[in-house]
């Protein structure tokens, strides 16, 4: 169900860029999703055919959603590990002392358009 | 024509993090603890409001967020908390609330003599966690009856809290529930977070929340 506000966000963005580039048309809008993010690229798809219309330039716009899982690095044995389930303790090591690398992401990474 | 890409390369909820970062500091800098209160709907947000308003003299304002009603809204004025309702049941039923409408709501009732600011968001263990509205300590709060397994179902609402109230602890002798594995899994998620296990009903564990919020409120 945030997939809709998050839409909202990402078109705003898009368009302020669209204008900042002086794009006629954008064609693609590739964005980078963690998992911990929970979203359903189905129901974001929607959000984005739903929503493009409004902003200018958008029309035949497709959105690009390229999904990155939860990787760990653990600051005690300094193992990388890519999770499964969203655990973050250490499976090496069990320490607690751990960083999420990826899995985290919500960003526009570029927009392909027209001059 | 040929066709451009060009990198962008910016985070979608920028804007409500900057907001966000924004009323933190304000918030701060006029002496106001904020404390944003998520959790699955029916998890007793709003009573432990209601006992913290009975237990603590200073001053509390409460943003109360639903998709439809002022049912909550009413209680807590009942209970003496200050209290503006956002409902997003008109906007299309959004199942959370951003800091630009936290913001929003602070200037239209500018709640400058209290000590506390409470947010309790809609109940939903989802999109909750994805805005950051600019508390200063974000709360998950879940209730025994809902079971060991849900931290590890719904992680970014455990990740992103300082703090868990564990509530409910009246009915852990009718329940199979252990909670000892239920805290295991909330710190599978988040290590570092703080758990308080309380009963709004029977005050059991209710001191250790009013603690809480002296000390982080900085009340002698």
């Amino acid at each position: 169900m945030h997939e809709g506000s998050i839409t909202k966000s990402l078109l705003a963005l898009a368009e302020k860029s669209r204008k900042e580039e002086d794009l006629k048309e954008v064609t693609r809008v590739k964005i980078v999703v963690g998992v911990l993010h929970h979203i359903i690229q189905e129901v974001m798809l929607m959000h984005f055919d739903l929503m493009k219309i409004d902003h200018r330039g958008f029309e035949e716009a497709v959105l690009e959603i390229e999904e990155r899982q939860i990787k760990l690095r653990c600051s005690e044995c300094c193992a990388t590990i890519e999770l499964q389930q969203a655990v973050f303790i250490c499976p090496e090591c069990h320490s607690t002392e751990t960083e999420v690398i990826e899995g985290n992401e919500l960003y526009i990474e570029s927009i392909t358009g027209i001059r | 024509m040929d066709e451009k890409e060009i990198k962008v390369m910016q985070k979608i909820l920028n804007m409500n993090d900057r907001i966000a970062a924004e009323l933190r500091e304000e918030l701060k800098e006029k002496g106001i603890l904020y404390i944003n209160l998520m959790s699955s709907p029916g998890s007793g947000k709003t009573t432990i409001l209601e006992q913290t308003a009975r237990n603590i003299e200073e001053k509390m304002f409460a943003i109360e967020g639903d998709i439809q009603t002022t049912l909550d809204a009413e209680r807590l004025s009942r209970a003496g908390i200050e209290v503006f309702q956002i409902n997003t049941g008109p906007f299309g039923g959004d199942c959370h609330l951003e800091a630009g409408w936290i913001k929003s709501a602070l200037e239209e009732c500018n709640p400058e003599d209290a000590k506390f600011l409470f947010v309790e968001n809609i109940g939903n263990l989802v999109c909750p966690a994805e805005f950051d509205v600019g508390a200063h300590i974000n709360t998950v709060v879940i209730s025994v009856t809902e079971g060991e397994d849900k931290p590890l179902k719904y992680p970014l609402a455990f990740r992103n809290s300082q703090l868990c109230l564990i509530s409910k602890l009246d009915l852990l002798p009718y329940l199979d529930v252990d909670i000892e594995l239920l805290k295991d899994n909330i710190r599978q998620i988040n290590p570092r977070i703080e758990i308080l296990e309380l009963s709004a009903k029977t005050g059991e564990g209710l001191s250790g929340w009013l603690a809480y919020l002296r000390e982080r409120g900085g009340i002698e």
